[in-house]
C-alpha cells in the first residue's frame, strides 16, 4: 500500500506493507536511526515518537495507521549543530550515558512539557515511566527535564489535536481482501459478518504486536478500527454512561467526570501501562483480548458494567461477569463487535478502590489486582462488590466474600474477618499463598477505609 | 604549569552526549551496509540432549534462504566466548555449533537469508532430532555420581588452572592462611549461615548486534556492540578460522554493556557467514534471545562461617562458595575468584581465613561477566553476616566495620593468594577513605535517627541498613592498555586508544587526562577509540580498568608528547629545556625572558621548518597493583508487614574512587550501578519451568527498575588521591552494584527482624519470612 504522512514536518509518500512497524519504516526506509529498538514489545520506550503530538511506541504502530498523521522523531527536534533546548539539557546535565534510551526519553519529555510546561517531580516520573534506562539511575534525566522546563521549553509547544488531513489509505490489489480500514461501525460490522473470526480487529496494537512477535497470535485479515471516531466517544443516556470501545486508557483516566464518578476505573486505567501504551491501549481491546491480567475488567466488575455489542442479531448487552469464558476467549459471537461499555449512573457506589501489585511500578501486567465498591446505610454495608484479577483466566467477583459482608455492621473486627474471607475465596494458580494473603490485605484495607469513611490506602 | 587543574576533576560535558541526544550517534545496528544478509539462530528446546540428525532441506528451500549452518555441516575448534586475556582463564568447552545441547537456548545453528523475517521463518523450519539426556538443574548435585557429566569430550583449560569436567567442576579456587580450625576453637561463638544469590541479566538497552562487511580493500570489517574489540578479533579468528590480519573490528557507540558484551557471542557467526558468502551480514539478537542465550550473573551459594570472641575480635572466617556457571564455563574461574578476592581483604585483620570455591556446570543459562563480577554475590552474604554478628555483639554495624576494615598502609594476604587464573599480586592499600564514606553516608541517610527505631505507619515499618564494599581497578599484571598520540599543525592532538567506551564516558575522561597533561582545552584532543586497525591494543572495558589502566597509558603517552614539545620549543627558543614550562591553552613559556611559543608554532616548526619530524608518542600500561575503590551504601526501606512489599524510600552511596576525573560522570556510574543493584535485590529474577526453560525472557515480566521505582537517591563522592593512579584516580564503574542488595536486606532486618538470605527479596519471600517468624 501507499501511505502518505508528515515526517518531521516533511511530506512523505511510501510503499509499505500495511503491518510494517513504524519503527522499521523510520529506521530502514527513512534512515532515521535515532529511534531505537530495545524490546519490540512496548516495554522499554526506546522507540518512542510522537504521532499528532501524542507519545507512542513506534514498535507497535502499523504502517496503515501512520497514513495521514504527523510523525515527529528525535531527528525532527534538532541536530548536533543546532540542537533544541531539551536535547542540550540532556547533554549538559549528564543524562546521556550510553544514550540508547535517550531519544525515547526526550520524546517522552517533550510530550510531557507540551502538556505541562512546568511539571513537578511526580509528573515527570509518570511521564517517563515507560522509558527504561539501565545506565543513569534516572537522577540526571530528571535534572535535564527540570532544566528544560525551567528554561520554558514547553511553553508554546501546545498540544496538537489529531486531525484527519487525508482520506483513508488505499490498499493495493493484493491487499484489498486482507486489509480494511472501515470508518464507520456499519462498515466494521459488515466485515465481521462477512469474515467472522477470520478478521482481526486492530486498534491500539498494544497486545497484537507483542503477541505477533512472540508467536502467540496469527492473522488472516485485518481491520483497522482506528478511523471509527464514533467509538472514541462517551455519552450519557438516561441513567447510564456509554464509554466507546476505542476510548484509550489515557482518555479514561484523564476524564474529570470519570475520575469523580468511577475512581476505581480511572485508577485502574492510570496504573495500566505507561503513557505511550495508555495513549494507544483501548477499553474494547482490554476486554476483547480477555487476558486474566487485564486491568480494566476488574473495576468494571464491581461497578456493574456491561459490554454493549452489536452483530447480525442486533445489539445486546453482556454483563462483564459473563463476558469471558476462559483464557483469551469471550462470549462475543462471530458477527459481533464491542461498541461500548455501559456503566449505571444510578446508585453509583460512593466508596470505591482499586489496588494493584506488580513487580515494577510502571508497565506491569497485574500480578494481583483487587477492585472494591460499596454503599453504606448508616453503619451497615448496604451493598458491596469485590473483584480480583490475575487469579483466574479472567477477572472474577468474590461472591462469597460479598455475601459474607453484605448487610453487616461496620466494626473494628470486620476488616480482618472480610480480609480472611477474601483470602480463602480466591484460588490463584501460581504463588498461591502469597497472592491469597495480599488479596485479603487489600480487601481488609478497603474495609478499614469504610471504618473511617476515608479514601483507602493505595496498593 | 600550575597545580590548579583545568580538566581533571571538572564535569565537562560528555563528548558524544549531544550527538546521542540528537539521535545522530551511530550504534552497530544503525549502520547501513549494502545489500546485507541476515542471520537468525535456532536454539535447543531441551535442557540437555544429543543432536541425532538435522534436516535443513525444507528450510533451505524457503524464500530468501542462502545458507544454514549447524554442527552437521560446520566444524569449529573448542574455544571460550569469554572475552578475556590470552590464554583465557575460562575453559575451552564450546564450539560454534555443538553436537550436544546443554541448556534450553543453546545455539544449535543459524540461517543466513536475504531478510530477517525470512531467516527467522527458516530457522523455525529446521528439523532437529534429539536424544534427550537427563538435565542437571541443581548445582548442589553437580558432583553427584548419578548426575550427568556435561563435558566429557576434549574440553580443556588453556591455562594451568583447576578444571575437572569429570566432576562437572568448571573452576576451583582454594586457599587459606592461618589455621581456621584453631581460630574456630578460640571463638566464643561461630556465626554459620548460608546465602543464595540468583540469575540476573545485564539488560543493556541495546541488544547484542554485529554487522560484517568487506571494505574496498577486501578486508573483513566487523562493527560490533562489544566491550572487547581486540579480544573479539582474536576469538573470531580462532573460532571461525579466519586469519587475524584479515579482520578489523570497530566498536561504534554502544548501548550499554555491564559485562554482557564482554562475551564474543555474535561476531564469529557473522564473520563466518560473511567470509563464506563474501557478502555483508547482519546479526542481531532480540530481547528474548539476550535473556536466554546472552550471558547472566552467576548464581552463588555462599556458606560463611565466622568465629567471634565476646570482645568482638574475629578469630577465623571460612567461606565455602558454590557457583553455578550454567552450561559453559565463561568467566567461571575468575568470577568465583573475585567472590573471594574482592571480599575477604575488606576485613584484613582476621588471622585465620579459608576460601573454598567451586564453579560447577548445570544445564541452565550460561553465566558471564556482570558488573561486580562475583563481588556482588560475595558481599550480599558478607554484609548481612557481619550485620548479624554486630547485632549479636550489641555493637553498631558501622562501628563494627570501622574497627575492622582495611586501612591505608595495610595489606591483606588475600591479594597475593587469589589472582585471575594466575597467582594474585601483593599490594598495599595506599588510599582508603572508607571511614569518611561511612560517616557521610550515615549522616545523609539519617542513621542515628532511624536505626533500630522501627518507625511504624499503618502496615509499614521503617528500617535502615548499610553495606560496605571494595572492588579493584583492573587486573594487575594482566590487563594492558595502550595509547598513541600525534600533534597536528594547529596544536591539536589525535589520541588513539584501544579503550572501549560503552556508554561510560571513557572517551571523555581519557581526553580530559590527555588535555590536562598537555594543558590544552578538551576540543584540542581528538579521540578515536576501539578500532583494531587504527588504535593500539587495549584489553577492553572490564574489571573497572579503563580510568586507571587506560588512563595511565594515556597519561604516559601525553607526557611523552609533552616532553617532545618541550624539546622542540627549547631548540626554537634556544634555551635549555628545563627552563621551560607548559602553560594553559597550549603554550610553552620561558619565564626568565618572558618569551613563549604556541603549540601551533611548535607543531608547524617540527612538521615543516627544521629537523622535521612528527611530534608523537605512544605508551602502554599494565598495572602492578589494583587499587581498590571503597563504598558505603545505605538503604532506608519501608516494609509492609501485611503484604511483604519492600519500598526503598531513600538510598545513599558514598564512594571513594580516588580523584574523580569527571564528577558528573562518576555520579552517573554510581547512581546507575546503585539502581541496577536495587533491581537485582528486589524484582529481577530468572524464572524457569520444570524443563529448564526461562519463562520470563522479556521486559514484561523480567522487571528492571523504571523511574517510578527510583528512591530518593543521594550520591556522595569522597575524594582521595591514589598515588598509583592517573592524577590520583581509581575506578568507579562496578562497585556501586555490590551494596544495594545487602543494604536493603539489612534494612529489612532492621525494620521487621527477618534475615533474608536468598535473593531476590520479593514480597512473597518477605511475607513468608514474616509469617514463619510469627
Amino acid at each position: 500500500m501507499n501511505i502518505r504522512f508528515f515526517l518531521n514536518g516533511l511530506f512523505v509518500s511510501r510503499e509499505v506493507h500495511p503491518l510494517d512497524r513504524l519503527l522499521d519504516i523510520l529506521r530502514t526506509e527513512e534512515e532515521l536511526t535515532g529511534t531505537k529498538e530495545g524490546c519490540g514489545e512496548g516495554e522499554c520506550g526506546a522507540c518512542a515518537v510522537l504521532i499528532d503530538g501524542e507519545l507512542v511506541n513506534s514498535c507497535m504502530v502499523p504502517a496503515l495507521q501512520v497514513h495521514g498523521r504527523e510523525v515527529l522523531t528525535i531527528e525532527g527536534l534538532g541536530s548536533s549543530k543546532d540542537p533544541d533546548l531539551l536535547q542540550s539539557a540532556f547533554a549538559e546535565e549528564g543524562a546521556v550515558q550510553c544514550g540508547f534510551c535517550i531519544p525515547g526519553m526526550i520524546m517522552a519529555s517533550r510530550a510531557l512539557l507540551a502538556e505541562i510546561p512546568h511539571p513537578d517531580r511526580e509528573q515527570i516520573r509518570f511521564a517517563l515511566s515507560g522509558n527504561l534506562c539501565r545506565c543513569t539511575g534516572y537522577e540526571k534525566i530528571y535534572n535535564a527535564v527540570e532544566k528544560a522546563a525551567s528554561l520554558g521549553y514547553g511553553e508554546g509547544l501546545g498540544k496538537k489535536e489529531k486531525r484527519d488531513i487525508l482520506p483513508p489509505p488505499e490498499f493495493s490489489p493484493s491487499e484489498k481482501d486482507r486489509f480494511f480500514s472501515p470508518s464507520t461501525v456499519e462498515e466494521a460490522l459488515a466485515l465481521r459478518s462477512r469474515y467472522g473470526r477470520e478478521i482481526t480487529f486492530l486498534s491500539g496494537g498494544t497486545d497484537f504486536f507483542p503477541d505477533l512477535k512472540n508467536g502467540k497470535t496469527s492473522w488472516r485479515r485485518i481491520a483497522d478500527l482506528s478511523r471509527i471516531d464514533s467509538l472514541r466517544e462517551s455519552a450519557i443516556s438516561g441513567d447510564e454512561l456509554f464509554i466507546g470501545s476505542l476510548m484509550t486508557d489515557t482518555g479514561i483516566w484523564k476524564d474529570p467526570f470519570l475520575q469523580r464518578t468511577f475512581p476505581a476505573l480511572t485508577e485502574a486505567a492510570r496504573l495500566s501501562g505507561a503513557p505511550a501504551v495508555q495513549n494507544r491501549a483501548t477499553l474494547g481491546g482490554n476486554l476483547a483480548s480477555a487476558s486474566g491480567a487485564a486491568d480494566l475488567p476488574v473495576p468494571l466488575l464491581v461497578l456493574g458494567a456491561s459490554v454493549l455489542a452489536e452483530g447480525k442479531k442486533g445489539k445486546r448487552r453482556i454483563p462483564v461477569e459473563n463476558f469471558s469464558t476462559g483464557y483469551r476467549t469471550t462470549t462475543l459471537e462471530e458477527s459481533e463487535m464491542i461498541l461500548a461499555v455501559v456503566l449505571p449512573l444510578k446508585n453509583v457506589p460512593p466508596f470505591q478502590a482499586f489496588f494493584k501489585r506488580g513487580g515494577r511500578a510502571a508497565l506491569t501486567l497485574s500480578r494481583i489486582s483487587v477492585a472494591c465498591a460499596a454503599e453504606l446505610d448508616g453503619e451497615e454495608i448496604k451493598s458491596i462488590r469485590l473483584a480480583s484479577g490475575s487469579m483466574s483466566p479472567f477477572p472474577a467477583r468474590m461472591t462469597e466474600t460479598e455475601a459474607f459482608l453484605q448487610g453487616r455492621k461496620i466494626s473494628p473486627e470486620l476488616p480482618d474477618l472480610g480480609g480472611e474471607q477474601a483470602s480463602r475465596e480466591v484460588s490463584p494458580r501460581k504463588s498461591a499463598s502469597f497472592r491469597k494473603a495480599v488479596t485479603g490485605k487489600y480487601v481488609r484495607r478497603f474495609l478499614l477505609s469504610l471504618n473511617d469513611r476515608g479514601s483507602p490506602l493505595q496498593g | 604549569m600550575t597545580n590548579e587543574r583545568s580538566l581533571v576533576g571538572k564535569s565537562v560535558k560528555k563528548i558524544d552526549s549531544l550527538a546521542l541526544a540528537c539521535g545522530r550517534g551511530k550504534y552497530t545496528a544503525d549502520f547501513s551496509v549494502e545489500n546485507p544478509l541476515h542471520l537468525a539462530f535456532f536454539y535447543s528446546p531441551l535442557a540437555h540432549g544429543n543432536i541425532l540428525a538435522i534436516d535443513d532441506t525444507p528450510a533451505r528451500a524457503m524464500d530468501g534462504v542462502v545458507d544454514i549452518f549447524h554442527s552437521g555441516n560446520t566444524r569449529s575448534g573448542l574455544f571460550t566466548t569469554a572475552g578475556q586475556g590470552f590464554p583465557e582463564p575460562s575453559p575451552y568447552d564450546t564450539r560454534l555449533f555443538n553436537s550436544r545441547v546443554r541448556y534450553h537456548g543453546d545455539i544449535v545453528g543459524c540461517v543466513l537469508a536475504e531478510s530477517v523475517i525470512q531467516a527467522r521463518a527458516a530457522a523455525a523450519a529446521v528439523k532437529v532430532e534429539y536424544e534427550p539426556l537427563p538435565p542437571l538443574f541443581d548445582p548442589e548435585q553437580s558432583g553427584d555420581p548419578a548426575s550427568p557429566r556435561l563435558h566429557d569430550g576434549e574440553e580443556y583449560a588453556p591455562l594451568p588452572v583447576p578444571y575437572r569436567p569429570e566432576e562437572n567442576v568448571a573452576g576451583e579456587v582454594l586457599f587459606s592462611f592461618g589455621d581456621v580450625e584453631k581460630g574456630f576453637a578460640e571463638a566464643d561463638f561461630i556465626a554459620d549461615e548460608t546465602y543464595r544469590t540468583h540469575y540476573a541479566n545485564h539488560c543493556a538497552m541495546e541488544p547484542h548486534c554485529t554487522t560484517a562487511f568487506f571494505d574496498e580493500k577486501g578486508r573483513l570489517v566487523l562493527y560490533s556492540s562489544t566491550q572487547v574489540p581486540f579480544h573479539a578479533r582474536r576469538i573470531v579468528s580462532q573460532a571461525a578460522g579466519i586469519p587475524l590480519h584479515r579482520i578489523r573490528v570497530i566498536k561504534p557507540r554502544i548501548g550499554g554493556g555491564f559485562g554482557g558484551k564482554q562475551e564474543v557471542l555474535l561476531e564469529p557467526y557473522a564473520a563466518l557467514a560473511a567470509w563464506k558468502w563474501k557478502r555483508s551480514v547482519k546479526a542481531e539478537l532480540d530481547r528474548s534471545e539476550v535473556f536466554t542465550t546472552g550471558r547472566t550473573r552467576h548464581p552463588f551459594r555462599v556458606h560463611m562461617r565466622t568465629g567471634v570472641k565476646k570482645d568482638g575480635s574475629i578469630t577465623a572466617i571460612a567461606l565455602d562458595d558454590l557457583m553455578n556457571t550454567g552450561a559453559y564455563g565463561a568467566h567461571a574461574l575468575t568470577v568465583l575468584s573475585n567472590a573471594g578476592s574482592k571480599v575477604l581483604p575488606l576485613f584484613n585483620k582476621i588471622p585465620n581465613v579459608s576460601f573454598v570455591g567451586r564453579a560447577v556446570y548445570t544445564t541452565l543459562p550460561v553465566g558471564g561477566a556482570y558488573r561486580g563480577y562475583g563481588a556482588t554475590q560475595g558481599y550480599f552474604a558478607f554484609n548481612q553476616h557481619m550485620d548479624g554478628i554486630a547485632r549479636t555483639l550489641g555493637v553498631d554495624f558501622l562501628d563494627f566495620v570501622k574497627s575492622r576494615h582495611i586501612q591505608e598502609g595495610e595489606t591483606s594476604e588475600v591479594f597475593k593468594a587469589i589472582g585471575e587464573g594466575t597467582e594474585g599480586v601483593s599490594q598495599i592499600i595506599r588510599s582508603c577513605k572508607l571511614d569518611e564514606c561511612i560517616d557521610r553516608g550515615a549522616e545523609a541517610i539519617g542513621w542515628a535517627r532511624l536505626r533500630g527505631k522501627r518507625i511504624t505507619s499503618g502496615p509499614w515499618v521503617k528500617g535502615v541498613g548499610a553495606a560496605v564494599t571494595m572492588q579493584g581497578s583492573g587486573i594487575p599484571k594482566v590487563d594492558m592498555a595502550s595509547a598513541s598520540m600525534k600533534m597536528n599543525d594547529d596544536g591539536s592532538f589525535n589520541l588513539l586508544v584501544g579503550a572501549t567506551d560503552i556508554g561510560t564516558g571513557s572517551d571523555t575522561i581519557l581526553s580530559q587526562i590527555a588535555g590536562e597533561a598537555l594543558a590544552v582545552p578538551l576540543e584540542k584532543i581528538i579521540i578515536l577509540s576501539s578500532d583494531t586497525d587504527l588504535t593500539p591494543f587495549d584489553v577492553g572495558a572490564y574489571a573497572s580498568s579503563t580510568t586507571y589502566v587506560s588512563g595511565q597509558a594515556v597519561l604516559r603517552c601525553a607526557l611523552e608528547v609533552r616532553s617532545r614539545i618541550l624539546s622542540v620549543a627549547a631548540s626554537m627558543l634556544d634555551v635549555p629545556e628545563e627552563d621551560l614550562t607548559v602553560e594553559q591553552g597550549g603554550r610553552v613559556l620561558h619565564e626568565a625572558s618572558g618569551r613563549e611559543v604556541s603549540y601551533s608554532r611548535i607543531a608547524c616548526h617540527s612538521l615543516y621548518t627544521r629537523n622535521q619530524f612528527q611530534i608523537q608518542g605512544s605508551a602502554s600500561f599494565c598495572g602492578s597493583e589494583s587499587p581498590a575503590p571503597f563504598m558505603a551504601q545505605f538503604a532506608e526501606v519501608d516494609v509492609d508487614r501485611e503484604t511483604g512489599k519492600v519500598r526503598v524510600v531513600s538510598f545513599v552511596s558514598a564512594g571513594d574512587c580516588g580523584q574523580p576525573v569527571n564528577p558528573t560522570l562518576t555520579e552517573g556510574q554510581i547512581e546507575g550501578a546503585a539502581l541496577s543493584g536495587i533491581g537485582y535485590a528486589l524484582t529481577e529474577e530468572y524464572l524457569f519451568d520444570s524443563r529448564g526453560r526461562m519463562t520470563n525472557n522479556g521486559f514484561w515480566d523480567y522487571k528492571i527498575p523504571g523511574i517510578l521505582d527510583l528512591p530518593v537517591m543521594k550520591t556522595i563522592i569522597v575524594p582521595s588521591s591514589e598515588p598509583s593512579g592517573p592524577y590520583g584516580a581509581k575506578s568507579i564503574s562496578e562497585i556501586g552494584i555490590n551494596g544495594p542488595a545487602p543494604a536493603i536486606a539489612n534494612a529489612i532486618y532492621d525494620a521487621v527482624g527477618v534475615r533474608m538470605r536468598e535473593l531476590p527479596l520479593t514480597p512473597e519471600k518477605v511475607l513468608r519470612a514474616l509469617q514463619s517468624k510469627e
